[in-house]
């Protein structure tokens, strides 16, 4: 079993990519900071455990996501409690700025981002923005390298399908 | 096998699971507006010095320790916090007094010649007979409130002199409680420096056979410092 770093260096060293991706899932600066400091406190309390040659990028990303999903309950529940209005948005035919033929409207795909299923959206942003391979999303969604790249392009065909796009060459 | 789209290539390519350059499409290009870029606020100014902070209270602190070999009564391992000595064995492998340092005092141990060497100098000069007085800097913030007493108080019994257990009860106002001070001298985490081996049981015989100290170390010290038990 190799030594483990210091726990300093995993808070120095992934800190600010963990924090972007918290940001990606739960969409507010203040709720990211919030589980920023969640995963680290859970994953420093849990680290003397860990295997000596575990992928700690992963298992940080895999604490992210349990205490990004966690808190999204919560917040959630609390939104059902305090607001009679729907947060449905209708994403059947999103319609398109006139003056920006280069983009969807950034409501209507966040909506479409958010109603993915959890795993979906998690794989998807693990992926593209926070550069982590099939094997490392594998390990942080706790599911084989096969399912972490199945549940990546199941998302972007869910995406595809709510945003049918006329391809665009250079 | 299937072809893929045009589209499913671009995919591919945006997800970084292929290389070609082609042109981006609008789902990805409002897909990078959304998420490429985190907001420039409050939450990501240095995110890992605000963790550090608020772990800091839940960290081991920093133990710095290096061993001072073949001295006249052995090899003497010794340990500092930022606030001074906070341990001296003896004759110990390396790791179990770093396991001593992690679990008994809740330390990160450091191995560190250059935080240590001030603390080697002094416990040298003492040995050499040079020095009457140490004046090490020590960190008793892991013991319990009577610990503390009694090795203050054993720190105040001068080079050469020897207390019984009673005298040093008697002195911290508790005269009945010479065997927990006994036991308290015997779990004296810096030995030397807090001069346990200066107390001795009422009968002049040595006392605190066990423990840290031992009873041939503590008699050649008390030697060496021309102290002649009856």
């Amino acid at each position: 079993m190799n030594p483990k770093p210091p726990f300093e260096s995993l808070v120095t060293n992934h800190s600010r990519e963990i924090l972007g991706y918290l940001w990606r899932i739960l969409g507010d600066s203040g709720d990211a900071e919030d589980c920023l400091q969640d995963t680290f406190l859970r994953s420093f309390k849990a680290y003397k455990r860990l295997d000596g040659d575990a992928n700690y990028r992963a298992w940080l990303y895999k604490i992210a996501t349990n205490t990004a999903y966690t808190h999204l309950k919560k917040r959630n529940a609390v939104a059902m409690r305090t607001s009679d209005l729907s947060s449905d948005v209708t994403l059947d035919s999103p319609t398109i700025s006139p003056d920006d033929e280069n983009r969807f409207p950034l409501e209507a795909v966040k909506s479409a981002i958010d109603n993915l299923p959890n795993k979906q959206r998690s794989a998807l942003m693990l992926r593209k923005y926070q550069e982590l391979s099939y094997a490392e999303i594998g390990l942080a969604l706790n599911c084989s390298e096969e399912s972490a790249r199945a549940n990546v392009y199941q998302a972007l065909k869910k995406l595809r399908e709510e945003f049918r796009d006329t391809p665009k060459d250079t | 096998m299937s072809t893929k789209t045009h589209h499913e290539e671009q995919l591919s390519i945006w997800l970084g699971d292929a290389s070609k350059q082609v042109g981006t499409n609008r789902l990805m290009s409002t897909l990078d507006d959304l998420y490429a870029t985190p907001p420039e606020d409050e939450a990501f100014n240095f995110p890992e010095e605000k963790l550090l902070q608020m772990l800091s209270g839940f960290m081991p602190k920093p133990l710095y320790y290096d061993l001072l070999p073949n001295t006249d009564v052995g090899d003497i391992w010794l340990a500092a916090s930022e606030d001074g000595l906070v341990a001296i064995d003896f004759d110990q492998s390396e790791e179990a007094f770093n396991e001593y340092l992690k679990s008994k005092l809740g330390g990160n141990p450091i191995r560190s010649e250059e935080k240590i060497i001030h603390f080697h100098r002094q416990v040298r000069d003492y040995l050499n007979g040079n020095s009457l007085v140490m004046e090490a800097d020590i960190d008793l913030s892991k013991l319990t409130e009577f610990q503390r007493e009694v090795l203050t108080a054993a720190s105040k019994v001068p080079r050469g002199q020897v207390l019984t257990y009673g005298e040093i009860a008697e002195r911290i106002g508790k005269p009945k409680a010479f065997r927990a001070v006994g036991q308290a001298l015997r779990r004296n985490p810096i030995p030397i420096v807090i001069p346990c081996h200066r107390v001795i049981a009422a009968d002049g015989t040595l006392g605190g056979y066990g423990g840290r100290m031992g009873s041939m170390r503590k008699l050649n010290l008390l030697k060496l410092e021309g102290v002649i038990l009856a």
